[in-house]
């Protein structure tokens, strides 16, 4: 699938999330943040994966191909199907987030029982 | 659009619905008019004669492990392929192994863990996907009384039917708001094939403390899994419906 094709199946399930939920949408612009700039919130981006999913046969979120918080903007979201159509979507790094996370409650357990 | 008020016949997901209490429910939405949809490790008889009978046009039987979750999701993103949406899902495929936890294999807590909770939890995130997308959807989950009650030798089951009604609470509150019901039914002790490994004294002690003086029947719990699917029930989320003849009152 082309970039624009791409591009163009990504503004579309946007705009229907917008519309299903009654979201104020004037333009889509590639640097819009998610959330912040279309005031998606986390219900919406998950029915926006869902749809993203069913238009590209494919979810980078399950397969552990991507975090939801790799996304900001509307073209992270065209880079990232993008990369999962091409194949060269490396897997999350969730083993460094999860060591830093235990390390940082690990350390908070020691500041505890001191 | 809500689940019962399309005109076209509903289309149901069922996990483990080649004998016991999942064979009960198949058949009993089958009599509604139903498209169902199923998966078990083995073929059964029921299975056979329902692929082989009138029913076999709303009727699809896949031999699939529950804990082999990626082959559960490509079924589940095959029937919305076909059928174009998911109305309910009713997660039963679950196993019974007791055992003093001390005693109990790694491999048994694993397996208990994988298919009752795991198993659960990612069939209904595959369902979940396309019941967002419809803005529809119902879910249940079969718990049990163990998940209420404490029972001995059976910790760790208790644990995952305990977990499900959790995860039960945890995702009405969050697909609510779409229009996707998920509610919990826990039987108490049925005639099913898994009651049949009970002894003839557990089996008198149960029907002694149950009020009403009995085993349940599948059939008294598929009542009320009809009940919570269709749009009757269509203000009632995040519940976990007890059947039991009154044993943990």
């Amino acid at each position: 699938m082309k970039r624009n094709e791409i591009e163009k199946t990504v503004m579309e399930c946007i705009q229907r999330v917008c519309h299903e939920q009654s979201i104020p949408l004037k333009t889509v612009e590639f640097h819009h943040r998610v959330v912040e700039d279309l005031g998606l919130r986390s219900l919406d981006v998950a029915t926006l994966t869902a749809f993203l999913e069913s238009s590209f046969k494919f979810d980078p979120f399950s397969q552990n191909l991507a975090s939801i918080t790799d996304i900001r903007t509307v073209k992270d979201i065209c880079d990232l199907y993008e990369k999962g159509l091409k194949g060269t979507l490396k897997p999350a790094a969730t083993d460094d987030a999860n060591d830093a996370d235990s390390a940082r409650i690990k350390r908070k357990l020691a500041r505890r029982s001191a | 659009m809500n689940v019962t008020q399309s005109k076209k016949p509903r289309v149901v997901v069922v996990s483990g619905g080649s004998r016991g209490l999942g064979k009960a429910i198949v058949a009993e939405l089958l009599a509604e008019g139903d498209i169902v949809y199923t998966f078990s490790r083995s073929q059964t008889e029921f299975v056979t004669s329902l692929m082989a009978g009138p029913e076999s046009q709303r009727f699809s039987w896949r031999a699939i492990d529950g804990t082999d979750f990626e082959s559960v999701e490509h079924y589940v993103n095959e029937i919305f392929e076909r059928e174009g949406r998911i109305d309910a899902l009713v997660n039963n495929a679950g196993i019974a192994i007791d055992g003093v936890l001390t005693l109990m294999r790694t491999e048994d807590i694993s397996s208990l863990l994988g298919l009752n909770l795991e198993g659960a939890i990612r069939l209904a995130r595959s369902c979940a996907k396309f019941m967002l997308q419809a803005r529809a959807g119902s879910i249940i989950n079969i718990s049990s009384i163990i998940g209420i009650r404490g029972y001995s030798g059976l910790s760790v089951y208790s644990a995952t039917k305990a977990g499900l009604d959790g995860f039960t609470r945890g995702l009405a509150r969050e697909l609510g708001g779409r229009g996707i019901r998920v509610n919990s039914v826990a039987p108490g002790y049925l005639e099913t094939d898994m009651s049949e490994k009970l002894n003839p004294d557990q089996r008198d002690q149960i029907i002694r403390r149950t009020p009403m003086g009995r085993l349940g029947k599948s059939a008294d719990v598929t009542g009320a899994i009809k009940f919570l699917i269709s749009d009757e029930a269509r203000f009632i989320t995040g519940q976990t419906v007890v059947i039991d003849g009154g044993i943990t009152c």
